[in-house]
């Protein structure tokens, strides 16, 4: 009896001790870090340099960004980050840069493969323009962009002019993709303002200097390039419908929104209505923003976007836009109808008040914990150094803001994962699996501080694949073509995208989280040509290259 | 001044005056063929007598205009706060216009009374802007003296806000009068989407349950009441409506947003007003009229 009554005591004390530790284990578990700064580390030592002035000029606020790329195709993600410079004596040491990954290690290869630009840089988008397999780069500034061409042998030469490219304007965004078809890549250009340093007008509120809003300069057209096939391209602004003066772009993205297989051009405009280019075929397009409901918001207000990305985050089989904007406006959710038709459901989704407050740039959607659908990830950092002397409910720098995605509802997870305890002045924001752990890292390139390198730390817990596309012809990086998979009846689509986000370029991989699966039962692949492939039975946690065929 | 102000009251009273006994006139004597013309246009949906909820509760407009706050609407708190109580109220029944009334509708009007054609809010002539004039897009540019006017020479009324209400959410408080799903660019025109009015009856999805068109968006609509935000604190008769402001010139109550205004605008409780003198490119007006009224003989 005594023995029966320890035992029973002994189970009890066993009983006590789990229900005891359950909360903290449950607390334990909620403050999982799911994503590291690993940018020490890494070796990344970057400093972004502005040439911050008490004049408060325009551009000291607007850079900058980078590209996570495989310049050296040996299969994992260099990166490439894009410097400011001082506006009236420029210093030609001060120079982008070029960091080689090794195993995870970063070393500065700048010099030594001839990339370092010096001009006042804002972003970078890195393609494989002339069909050689190796990416290039091409570098947006105020003032002449540059053409960095890939030389395959782990060095660049800039090409610039020879191409036709210069583009000697206030460039912001930039984008890779073929509008026409004919195999190569074509090039899009977001042009900001005319501006000058001669030019630059002083603002105030108030008697507190500030950087100028965008309505006190000449908003301008953007730039769309035809690739002749030949190292060279053709300005085809004006005669393939995308002209229109007076416009402030900011992000660009090239998808195909109508579903018909050919990519349309979306542009996200500073505090004008958004444009959306209809392709209409051989490099033919139609502006169709406001009529397909994707130029305004739901409130009939032309937002100031800044950041862009355009993915399928409720699974239903089209592309969705999502647009970061000013402080004082909610971001923008734009849901696609399946016909590219869209409605603004930001509110509706719980994805405005969490961004109010908050100066969105960068912005991505991921899947970050590989559970099958795409979250937002928001990168903010407002452009104003005082801000808080002007409204003390606001910061200058601000947090990184995740809101993960269930079955198409969103959830701020901002301060359950940890990313409310730093703040950051986000300009540009790169996705990109950095160390091929079968998650999506980050990078955050911030105004006038240091680069940021996030690990993620839980992603793949889950299971996931990540496609590499290899296409036929000058379009190496299939740039443009589409895959779909299905696993546990839910269907994921997403298009290999050049550019997005804000002055940047991701890891054009395509990744996919799986949830539980451990097998893809099918992957339809429409290349960037039209041409469909389709595959079944296919392994998870893979990275698989898929090489088009060529006849 | 004064003296200009006074003459131009004087003015307006006596157009008011006398498009008021014209029509009084017209509405005893069997119609004109151009009224009949235009009666055979317009297509009546019949609503029933009987009480529905009008207004909204404090819970609701808090979270509104939390709502508004974020959409940078500049709705301060005192244009929710009008639509305080939430109450019952009793309609006889009565007739609404399917539709707003079109350009081609009021072409008639015009041409048959030599009322001025819709303007803008500078004078401008609408009917001369390409994307204003067709003939199945409602009428805007008019002021509430000609929607008023056009609706006494049809026989009919301008809706009381309680009927407009009633018509947009049904009995049971609906907050669009689709439903409570959001606004989409199937259920109305607004936020630019079109950037102009739609021609009248384009979005079926968002009808009301007895099939009253475009209540949501398009144009906003002149109702017949006088404005006043605090109207709903001392209301409690039958049949609704407020005259009791002795200037003619009293703001008037518009309800329903319109192609430019956004999403905070188009909900159906939404009390809004504009001086009657406006015109305006996205003012318009549908009718009412009594059941088994002369006119429907």
């Amino acid at each position: 009896m005594i023995k029966f009554l320890r035992k029973q005591t002994h189970y009890s004390f066993v009983f006590f001790l789990v229900i005891s530790l359950f909360p903290l284990l449950c607390v334990l578990a909620q403050a999982d870090v799911s994503f590291r700064d690993v940018t020490t580390e890494m070796g990344i030592d970057f400093k972004h340099f502005n040439d911050f002035s008490p004049a408060h000029r325009l551009v000291e606020t607007m850079g900058s960004g980078g590209v996570l790329f495989d310049f050296d195709r040996d299969g994992d993600l260099d990166i490439y980050l894009v410097q400011g410079n001082s506006l009236t004596d420029p210093n030609p040491n001060l120079i982008n840069r070029l960091y080689r990954n090794d195993a995870q290690t970063f070393t500065d290869v700048t010099v030594d493969t001839g990339c370092g630009d010096s001009g006042y840089g804002m972003g970078v988008v890195a393609a494989d323009y002339n069909g050689d397999g190796y990416q290039d780069l091409y570098v947006t500034n105020l003032g002449p962009n540059v053409l960095f061409r890939n030389n395959g042998d782990d060095t660049f030469t800039d090409v610039t002019i020879a191409a036709g490219v210069t583009c000697d304007l206030l460039s912001t965004s930039a984008a890779f993709a073929d509008i026409d078809q004919d195999g190569d890549l074509d090039l899009y250009v977001c042009n900001y303002v005319g501006y000058s340093l001669d030019d630059d007008i002083p603002c105030y509120y108030q008697d507190i200097r500030i950087y100028c809003g965008p309505n006190d300069y000449q908003g301008i057209e953007d730039t769309l390039y035809r690739n002749n096939g030949d190292g060279t391209f053709t300005d085809i602004t004006r005669v393939s419908g995308t002209y229109i003066p007076n416009t402030r772009g900011l992000g660009v993205v090239f998808t195909d929104l109508d579903n018909n297989g050919l990519l349309d051009i979306y542009v996200a405009n500073d505090m004008n209505p958004n444009t959306l280019f209809i392709n209409q075929g051989e490099g033919k397009f139609v502006e169709e923003g406001t009529r397909r409901g994707c130029a305004y918001n739901a409130d009939g207000i032309a937002n100031g976007s800044m950041g862009i990305d355009a993915q399928d985050f409720d699974n239903d089989g089209d592309i969705d836009l999502w647009m970061t904007n000013f402080s004082l406006e909610a971001n923008c959710l734009m849901v696609n109808d399946g016909d590219g038709y869209f409605d603004d459901f930001t509110f509706d989704l719980d994805l405005a008040k969490p961004s109010f407050h908050l100066l969105g740039f960068g912005t991505l959607f991921t899947d970050y914990d590989n559970n099958g659908w795409k979250d937002l990830v928001v990168g903010n950092g407002h452009i104003w150094d005082n801000v808080c002397l002007i409204d003390p409910s606001m910061s200058y720098p601000q947090p990184l803001q995740i809101f993960a995605n269930f079955k198409g509802q969103f959830q701020n997870k901002t301060d359950q994962i940890g990313l409310d305890q730093n703040q950051y002045v986000v300009r540009g924001l790169i996705r990109g699996d950095i160390d091929n752990d079968g998650d999506v890292d980050l990078v955050l390139c911030q105004s006038n501080r240091h680069v940021v390198v996030l690990r993620n730390e839980v992603g793949n817990r889950q299971s996931w694949i990540v496609f590499r596309l290899i296409g036929k012809g000058k379009n190496t990086d299939a740039i443009g073509s589409r895959v779909q998979l299905t696993t546990n009846g839910i269907t994921q689509t997403s298009e290999v995208i050049c550019g997005a986000s804000y002055l940047v370029g991701n890891d054009m991989r395509l990744h996919f989280g799986l949830d539980d699966a451990d097998v893809i039962e099918k992957v339809t692949i429409r290349w960037a040509d039209g041409t469909l492939q389709t595959l079944k039975d296919i392994s998870a946690r893979q990275m698989l290259t898929v090489t088009q065929s060529q006849f | 001044m004064r003296l200009r102000r006074y003459f131009c009251f004087v003015g307006v009273c006596w157009l008011l005056l006398v498009s008021l006994f014209c029509d009084a006139d017209q509405i005893e004597t069997s119609p004109s063929s151009a009224i009949r013309s235009v009666l055979d246009m317009i297509e009546w949906i019949g609503i029933s007598d009987g009480e529905f909820i009008m207004g909204s509760t404090e819970e609701h407009i808090e979270n509104f205009y939390q709502e508004s706050k974020l959409r940078s609407s500049m709705l301060e708190r005192p244009s929710f706060e009008a639509e305080t109580p939430q109450h019952k109220v009793y309609l006889s029944a009565y007739q609404i216009s399917r539709h707003e009334i079109t350009n081609a509708q009021y072409r008639v009007f015009i041409n048959q009374t030599k009322r001025p054609k819709p303007r803008g809010y500078k004078g401008e002539d609408i009917w001369a802007n390409s994307i204003l004039n067709v003939d199945n897009q409602p009428v805007v540019g008019v002021t509430w003296f000609d929607a008023y006017a056009f609706a006494n020479w049809i026989g009919g009324s301008l809706p009381t806000e309680a009927q407009w209400e009633r018509a947009a959410r049904g009995t049971d408080g609906l907050i669009y009068p689709w439903g409570n799903s959001p606004p989409t660019r199937k259920t109305a025109n607004f936020a630019r989407h079109l950037n102009r009015p739609s021609m009248v009856g384009q979005f079926p999805e968002g009808a009301s349950a007895e099939g009253v068109d475009d209540l949501a968006g398009n144009v906003w609509e002149w109702c017949l009441d006088q404005y006043d935000p605090n109207f709903y604190q001392e209301i409690s008769d039958p049949n609704p409506a407020n005259f009791r402001h002795k200037n003619v010139l009293t703001d008037r109550v518009i309800r329903g947003g319109s192609w430019d205004y956004g999403r905070v605008f188009i909900r159906s409780s939404l009390r809004f007003k504009l001086y009657p003198l406006d015109s305006t490119n996205n003012i318009g007006f549908r009718i009412v009229r009594r059941i088994n009224s002369e006119m429907d003989r």
